[in-house]
């Protein structure tokens, strides 16, 4: 493999390499996804014992959860694979090799996905097997909402990979909390009218919240709503512009102010 | 096609008010072994990391290897390569993965019999499943070098080749390239504070201070014009001041 994608691909195998051996790098791939939904599968099971409409909230929020990981799980991914490079110092070694900005990216996202991916999928199975997860009820349209939320934390990570470049490794701290602080109004566990009227538009500004609204749909009637699905994609597309230009101002910030020789803890 | 490894015409590099690199201009022959010399704080790091990308200059042009650094970085890059004890590589992945990763982003042909190669170059064969994080500094910065020369590359950069090296491994070092040198016809710009390793390998240095290119000449002649004994005092005499009036009457 040579050109573009023999330098992704060496981005990929020099993750590889980190994981493919006993270390606590792999326990952090399956625990967060684990325990988390661990938490909302027994919420479940204890709103199924409350008997009425209540098993069907419970198995929204935990389908929720399960989706809003993908989410929160992707950019983590992300991040940490772009911090492997911050930590060991040596972004100054790889940026003077031919590898472009797209092709650094692109290798990291493609890690961080499979990262991910790997983690989600035994979580899934985990709740499905011990908590009767109705996710699988949602068909292909899961592989959608799926994909939009993967697509959205591509672009949240790559806006905190351009705020590391900007601001070193003392953003860290701020990068951890991106996701947390967008989840009370991403609506992944309760539909966007329970939020108060002057905070919906900003609920609204997310495509999170959409994908959110949709999957609700999906479980309570079957039917996907596709105006969600619409709104949510063009959201995304429009996120993803927005970190790649985020990205690239970075850069070149980066280059004029010396940052890459000076990378590290 | 350019006879010149390394052409740079005034350039500049500011950080707010300090010029960390006040307007040099270089044109190194191509197969030739340059030094980059100065104190801390000369400018050196800043113009090598300029060379390579990594730092956008205020102002000036570089061309590498004919390619113009500001418009064709990327054909210039996959035919340089750099080394610096100040910037690692990744510590959790072993001699052969840091190798192996490298080779990989250079799109480095044969790649297993070149890395194989490597490694007993640089004596690193025994290392070879050792962590870099375990790595003693000497043994990284020969990992360091054997990376420098994953891609083959015909320019060399290196910031301070064989710091905290013993004298008998930086011996081998240099002998190794020299020899890469010889056999390749590869031009290297080294900046470093081992000026019997400059007298040694470079045909041509450099005299940097405060961002600005002071005075050059080979070695000999330098020691012949500054009337001391080695570079070292030639070195001492221009970062303390005491060299002004000799280069006022410099030729």
């Amino acid at each position: 493999m040579t050109g573009s994608l023999g330098r992704i691909g060496a981005i990929v195998m020099r993750h590889w390499y980190l994981l493919n051996k006993p270390s606590p790098r792999l326990i952090e791939l399956f625990m967060w996804p684990t325990i988390e939904l661990m938490i909302w599968g027994f919420m479940c099971l204890y709103l199924t014992s409350l008997g009425s409409n209540v098993p069907l909230v419970g198995q929204m929020a935990l389908t929720g959860a399960t989706l809003w990981m993908v989410f929160a799980r992707g950019q983590a991914t992300i991040l940490i694979s772009f911090l492997e490079e911050i930590w060991s110092r040596n972004l100054g070694h790889v940026f003077v090799s031919p590898i472009t900005a797209t092709e650094f990216t692109l290798g990291v996202l493609v890690v961080a996905a499979l990262r991910s991916l790997v983690g989600l999928l035994v979580a899934t199975a985990l709740t499905i097997v011990f908590f009767d997860s109705t996710i699988l009820n949602m068909g292909p349209m899961l592989v959608l909402h799926w994909g939009l939320l993967m697509a959205m934390s591509a672009s949240l990570g790559i806006i905190n990979m351009g705020l590391m470049l900007r601001h070193g490794p003392s953003a860290e701290w701020l990068m951890w909390m991106f996701a947390f602080v967008l989840l009370p109004f991403s609506c992944a566990y309760y539909p966007l009218t329970v939020l108060p009227d002057w905070l919906q538009p900003v609920a609204q500004a997310l495509p999170m919240t959409h994908v959110f609204e949709s999957m609700r749909s999906i479980m309570a009637t079957g039917q996907a709503d596709s105006s969600h699905l619409l709104i949510a994609s063009a959201l995304t597309v429009f996120f993803i512009a927005l970190s790649a230009v985020i990205l690239v101002r970075s850069l070149s910030y980066a280059r004029k102010n010396a940052s890459f020789v000076q990378q590290g803890e | 096609m350019s006879d010149e490894a390394i052409l740079v015409r005034d350039l500049v590099k500011r950080f707010g008010t300090v010029n960390a690199v006040d307007g040099i201009s270089i044109s190194m022959p191509k197969g030739s072994c340059w030094a980059l010399l100065g104190g801390n704080g000369a400018g050196k790091t800043t113009s090598l990391a300029m060379m390579l990308g990594l730092v956008t200059p205020t102002s000036g042009q570089m061309l590498m290897l004919g390619h113009d650094m500001a418009t064709d970085r990327f054909a210039a890059l996959a035919k340089m390569n750099f080394t610096s004890p100040y910037v690692d590589l990744p510590h959790s992945l072993t001699v052969w993965q840091n190798l192996d990763f490298y080779a990989r982003l250079y799109s480095v042909k044969n790649r297993k019999a070149h890395l194989e190669e490597l490694l007993e170059t640089f004596d690193l064969a025994k290392l070879r499943d050792r962590t870099a994080g375990k790595l003693s500094a000497g043994q990284k910065t020969r990992l360091g070098l054997a990376k420098a020369l994953v891609n083959k590359p015909e320019l060399l950069l290196l910031d301070e080749p064989t710091a905290s090296l013993d004298p008998d491994t930086g011996d081998k070092l240099r002998s190794a390239l020299e020899k890469y040198r010889r056999d390749t016809g590869a031009s290297i710009l080294m900046a470093s504070h081992n000026m019997q390793e400059v007298e040694r390998m470079c045909d041509h240095v450099l005299m940097m201070k405060q961002g600005k290119i002071v005075d050059s000449g080979s070695p000999t002649d330098l020691v012949a014009r500054y009337g001391r004994a080695n570079l070292e005092a030639v070195f001492l005499a221009i970062a303390r001041g005491e060299d002004e009036e000799l280069r006022e009457t410099a030729p």
